[in-house]
């Protein structure tokens, strides 16, 4: 044991990992950790984050392999030990919550069962009753013979949490824990891990992409980009004096007020889209189901639109009901003036060409078996009646429009990066030159700096043509970015709607506050903890909820 | 069809494990497939070109039986003295050629009936769920033979027998498929652009669901292999003095203790075959998964 | 779904060529003899009316007549259970070979151990169970002579009175099937083994063995249960061959001989069996899927 792995409860040292074909996931990497604080680690998807986060428990997935370094942890040198030691220091030492806690649930056991199997010596009925009790779950033996599909979401998010607590371990690794969940649960999941971690005096690890998320109570911070540590220091001085170039684009792109896109245009005109008492739902068995009930909506040309809600709101559902792919149950959608058919198969080309669609997934966006230029061509020929030699022609003007070489006419989607495919996805829904364009989370899988790129892209689309957009987003960084309006929607009805800066700035319904509060630019974080003194040691935050 | 409750199910859609493509070649590695199916590429040429170059007519008796392996003769002789060289030599084609074209149809079949039903869900997509279900429990063996006691053991036969035991797996299979890329947003995007039916089944689905079918074509093709073979084992084979793999399989099989080879020969080449067959498919359909 | 089988084989009888009639009275009758017989078969009403019939038949125990004048019944009934016996243990054996070979190289995939198993089991699911016979036969009767070359059955006996027989034919069906069925199990183990509650297993520092038992397997067990009915499909539909080249007096080698004289009720009726056999362990299967399932198991 050397001398400070005593000082350091996390102590890694020159850690190279690499995966079959040599190539390095990790280079150099050393990060080091005071006992009784927290550490951040942020970067962007290929950064290596998820990496380091388990090699901090002795684990790399199968394909890598670690070539340099040492880790140590509370004492123990992780990667020296035997498969017998690396047990037990898994089942003392540390604990880890991955991405989706819930996942980590077996479906087979009962979460009684599964909280009880980590606990040291007492196993008994009140110790395991204590243990649910201190998550704020039901102790009772009922509850605890439950299956995990016979729980609600958020309680099962707390039985991940008393099961990686269940051993009682002095580091806590978190690997975006909250990143799969919606913006309500996310905020209550993340409180009551800061609770633990201040009541059992826990050192956390926290990996993440979303620097806000971080920003709230870590007391050091490391960005990676690339298996490099670019930064890495106080997270006050790294929000607030950022020195790498990259750290600094990070710090920008999360910061709402600051990267506010200029938007002093107002409308212009009349309503290009006009929606008028929508409802829509589906039938279980006799049943009618609502979904979206008496839904008004008017954008107009070079409009920026955001449609803001939990999932299950009703955002999607209005997206297929204007589409035509859904067909509502009443209502009416005018598009330039023009009663659009309920369903897509009833309505002419003319029609069909006003209204278009991004869709969300990168790789779902775009036919993985088609490439760039065939996509687009046959968009064209279909939308727009163009010849061969025509769409040809037009095609490649459609990439440069947004912005890629006409050389990525040849590629396969796999062969593009998730912000080429994005821009392609957004160029086939211009094939139609349309009136309104729907973003569907177009950015939802994207890092933060790519994110950035596509927004102005579309800033700058709509200002050009005149396109309204309507922009359904759970992400507040997004809306702030580009919309102009926002409308909160919340089980199927409107609950709130106004100019972005009123909605977002005093939101009135309880359901944006929320959602505001779970959701806040770093700019806000940083001023918030500076008046607090940036200690993680303090009194639990006031809840937002 | 309410009998059985397909409860391993995935509720919404009614796929099973089972509808996976049947990837029998994963996990081996790509030298070691190549190992084992280059000897079964020299068999397929051999079955395809071995009459023409069989050193002895079909069906001459040349020698003792069961004779071990000399000069004139690399494998010796079989249970009437015949050239087990030569004997193997005609005994590849119809093996080969009746199988191949089996499977093919099955393919087509299996694909289109799955792909249709998997697009246009609902009642259409129900009943062909049912009716797949009845074939799937019928045995190939039973539905040919019950098909041959009419029509006689005629390669027609099979081809049919093949396909309405053997399409249902990959109707499932192509089904499935579908199912999961109809939902991709891209689909979506092909429907608001007003693509009809056809076109997205031939634009968006179809080039995602060929390399599922075409790596369990594989188990296909050794599907109607065996219901050839079955035939002649079960003495409905071809007319003598035309034979094939399985048909010396059955007739040698008692000397096998005088000349091993009479009984190992042809079941190296009915292995070889089946091995090579699976692995070129199973190598074509990864080109075509991502 | 039996229904619906026996409806599939009783229409697949109905429109084959050939007339029972003109067959058992020879190709010299007249065709008023033939008129007659036809009448005295019932042959001359509608076909579902004769599917009624039939089926009437069949669900009060009578299967009908073969073409020797004897009832299907009692034929059958020797033959099934000696079928019987040799599928469920080919069975048996099977899901062993398929759950031994299947989790081992699942559980070591993509290094040297799974390489090496994968390759014995693509040649095994390539190696049909006549070509397995014929290896055996080669091997263990003649060359070792540990275990008969052939299972023949003495009058008045059954096939457990003398277990060697069964070994062969047993390991001649289940070595093609379970190879067959190991890969599906392989592919769910893969899965199972990267999804995320079996990592955080591994990560909480529970043994290797509490891993595989208590979080692994029990979330494969329910896929691939559907997997093993079929094979039971690949079963039935190979011991008509293999039941042939050992001289097993099953139902095999009866629906092989009632195919050379066409004896239609004897088809009918070992055909309802096998698929009736088929369909038995796909509802095993779908109850093995409940079972471990506790999804389905309990209410929400």
């Amino acid at each position: 044991m050397n001398d400070h792995a005593r000082d350091h409860v996390v102590q890694v040292d020159g850690l190279r990992v690499e995966d079959r074909a040599g190539r390095a996931i990790l280079r150099d990497v050393s990060v080091s950790l005071p006992p009784g604080s927290r550490l951040g680690i942020v970067g962007e998807s290929g950064a290596g984050k998820t990496t380091l986060a388990l090699g901090l428990l002795g684990h790399f997935r199968p394909g890598l392999t670690r070539t340099a370094g040492a880790i140590h942890v509370a004492g123990h040198d992780v990667l020296a030990a035997s498969a017998r030691q690396l047990r037990a220091y898994r089942r003392s030492v540390v604990s880890y919550l991955g991405q989706d806690p819930a996942a980590a649930l077996t479906p087979n056991m009962r979460i009684g069962a599964q909280v009880a199997e980590l606990l040291h010596g007492d196993r008994s009925d009140d110790a395991l009753r204590a243990r649910f009790e201190a998550v704020g779950l039901p102790g009772d033996r009922t509850f605890r013979r439950r299956y995990p599909h016979q729980v609600s979401g958020g309680q099962l998010q707390r039985v991940a949490i008393a099961r990686a607590l269940a051993p009682d371990p002095a580091v806590l690794v978190l690997d975006e824990p909250t990143a799969a969940l919606d913006l309500l649960t996310r905020g209550l999941i993340a409180e009551e891990i800061e609770r633990q971690a201040d009541l059992r005096s826990l050192a956390l690890v926290m990996v993440s992409h979303d620097l806000a998320m971080v920003a709230r109570s870590a007391d050091e911070l490391v960005v990676l980009r690339d298996g490099v540590v670019v930064e890495a220091g106080s997270v006050g001085a790294m929000l607030t004096r950022p020195t790498h170039a990259y750290t600094r684009e990070l710090v920008e792109a999360c910061d709402g007020e600051a990267s506010r896109l200029a938007n002093d245009r107002g409308p212009a005109g009349d309503a290009v889209l006009r929606v008028r008492g929508l409802a829509a739902g589906y039938r279980q068995g006799r049943e009618p189901i609502p979904v979206v009930e008496d839904f008004d909506l008017d954008v107009a040309p070079g409009e920026c639109v955001a449609l803001i809600g939990a999932s299950g709101a009703g955002k999607s559902t209005i997206a297929h009901c204007l589409l035509g792919l859904h067909p509502p149950g009443s209502g009416e959608v005018t598009v330039a003036g023009e009663r659009l058919a309920p369903g897509v198969r009833q309505r002419s080309v003319a029609e069909r060409r006003t209204i278009q669609l991004v869709p969300q997934d990168p790789l779902g966006s775009l036919n993985p078996r088609r490439r760039v230029g065939d996509t687009l061509r046959h968009a064209l020929r279909t939308m727009r009646g163009l010849s061969r030699r025509e769409a040809d022609a037009e095609a490649a003007r459609l990439l440069e429009r947004v912005r890629l070489s006409p050389e990525l006419l040849r590629r396969l989607p796999r062969e593009l990066s998730g912000g080429e495919r994005q821009r392609v996805a957004i160029a086939r829904a211009l094939a139609a030159e349309p009136h309104v364009l729907i973003c569907d989370e177009v950015t939802s899988a994207l890092d933060v700096s790519v994110e950035a790129s596509i927004l102005d892209l579309i800033d700058d689309l709509r200002a050009d043509s005149g396109m309204a957009v309507l922009l359904i987003a759970h992400d507040l960084r997004v809306v702030r970015r580009i919309a102009d309006r926002a409308v909160v929607l919340h089980d199927g009805r409107v609950r709130e709607h106004g100019p972005v800066e009123d909605v977002l700035g005093a939101p009135r319904h309880e359901l944006t506050r929320a959602l505001v509060a779970a959701d806040r630019p770093v700019g806000e974080i940083v001023r918030d903890r500076e008046q607090r003194g940036w200690s993680s040691m303090r009194a639990p935050e006031t809840a937002p909820l | 069809m309410t009998a059985r409750a397909d409860v391993t199910e995935t509720p919404e859609t009614g796929t099973r494990h089972i509808d996976r493509a049947g990837a029998i070649t994963a996990g081996a590695g790509r030298f070691a497939l190549l190992l084992v199916a280059l000897p079964g590429v020299v068999v397929v040429v051999l079955a395809i070109v071995g009459p023409w170059i069989a050193p002895h007519p079909l069906g001459a008796t040349i020698a003792p039986p069961f004779e071990p392996p000399s000069d004139g003769h690399p494998f010796g002789t079989d249970r009437l003295g015949r050239d087990l060289w030569s004997q193997a030599l005609y005994g590849g084609r119809g093996l080969l050629i009746v199988p191949l074209i089996a499977t093919t149809a099955t393919v087509f079949v299996g694909a289109a009936v799955g792909m249709t039903a998997g697009y246009l869900r609902g009642r259409v997509d129900a009943l062909t769920l049912a009716l797949l279900d009845l074939l799937l429990v019928l045995p190939g063996v039973l539905v040919m033979l019950v098909l041959a006691s009419g029509w006689g053991a005629g390669p027609i036969v099979i081809v049919i027998a093949m396909v309405l035991t053997g399409s249902p797996f990959l109707a499932r299979l192509a089904r499935a498929a579908t199912l999961e890329v109809s939902q991709a947003p891209f689909v979506q995007v092909s429907v608001t652009q007003g693509d009809g039916t056809f076109t997205i089944l031939r634009r968006d689905v179809l080039p995602n669901v060929v390399g599922p079918l075409l790596a369990d074509s594989g188990m296909r093709f050794l599907g109607a292999l065996y219901l050839v073979a079955a035939l002649s084992l079960l003495g409905f084979g071809p007319p003598t003095p035309e034979t094939n793999w399985a048909v010396m399989i059955r007739e040698n099989a008692e000397g096998a203790g005088l000349n091993v080879w009479a009984l190992a020969l042809p079941a190296l080449m009915i292995a070889l075959l089946s091995i090579a067959v699976n692995v070129v498919l199973q190598t074509v359909a990864d080109r075509f998964a991502r | 779904m039996l229904f619906g089988v026996s409806v599939l084989l009783y229409a697949a009888t109905a429109v084959l060529p050939g007339d029972p009639a003109t067959r058992m009275l020879g190709q010299d009758a007249t065709p008023e003899n033939v008129a007659a017989m036809r009448s005295q078969l019932g042959l001359d009403r509608p076909v579902p009316v004769q599917y009624a019939d039939w089926l009437g038949g069949v669900l009060t125990g009578d299967l009908g007549t073969a073409t020797t004048g004897r009832p299907v019944g009692p034929l059958l009934r020797d033959r099934a259970g000696n079928s019987l016996i040799l599928a469920g243990f080919a069975a048996s054996l099977t899901v062993v070979i398929a759950l031994v070979v299947g989790v081992a190289s699942g559980l070591r995939a993509g290094r040297p151990a799974d390489s090496a198993l994968s390759v014995g089991a693509l040649v095994g699911v390539s190696v049909p169970d006549f070509v397995v016979a014929g290896v055996l036969i080669s091997l263990f009767a003649f060359t070792f002579e540990w275990f008969p070359p052939v299972s023949l059955i003495l009058a008045g006996g059954g096939p457990l009175d003398r277990p060697s027989i069964l070994v062969l034919p047993t390991v001649a069906l289940a070595v093609p099937a379970g190879a067959w069925a190991s890969r599906y199990v392989r592919a769910a183990v893969v899965d199972a083994r990267t999804a995320p509650n079996v990592e955080a297993a591994r990560l909480a520092g529970l043994s290797p063995q509490r891993v595989l038992l208590r979080h692994l397997l029990p979330g494969v067990i329910g896929p691939t249960a559907q997997v093993f009915a079929a094979a039971t499909g690949f079963l039935v539909g190979g011991s008509v061959v293999v039941e042939g080249i050992f001289s097993y007096p099953g139902m095999g080698s009866l629906l092989a001989s009632a195919v050379a004289v066409e004896d239609i009720d004897v088809i009918l009726a070992t055909g309802l069996v096998m698929a009736t056999a088929v369909v038995a362990s796909f509802l095993v299967a779908d109850l093995a899927g409940v079972l471990s399932n506790p999804r389905l198991r309990t209410r929400p």
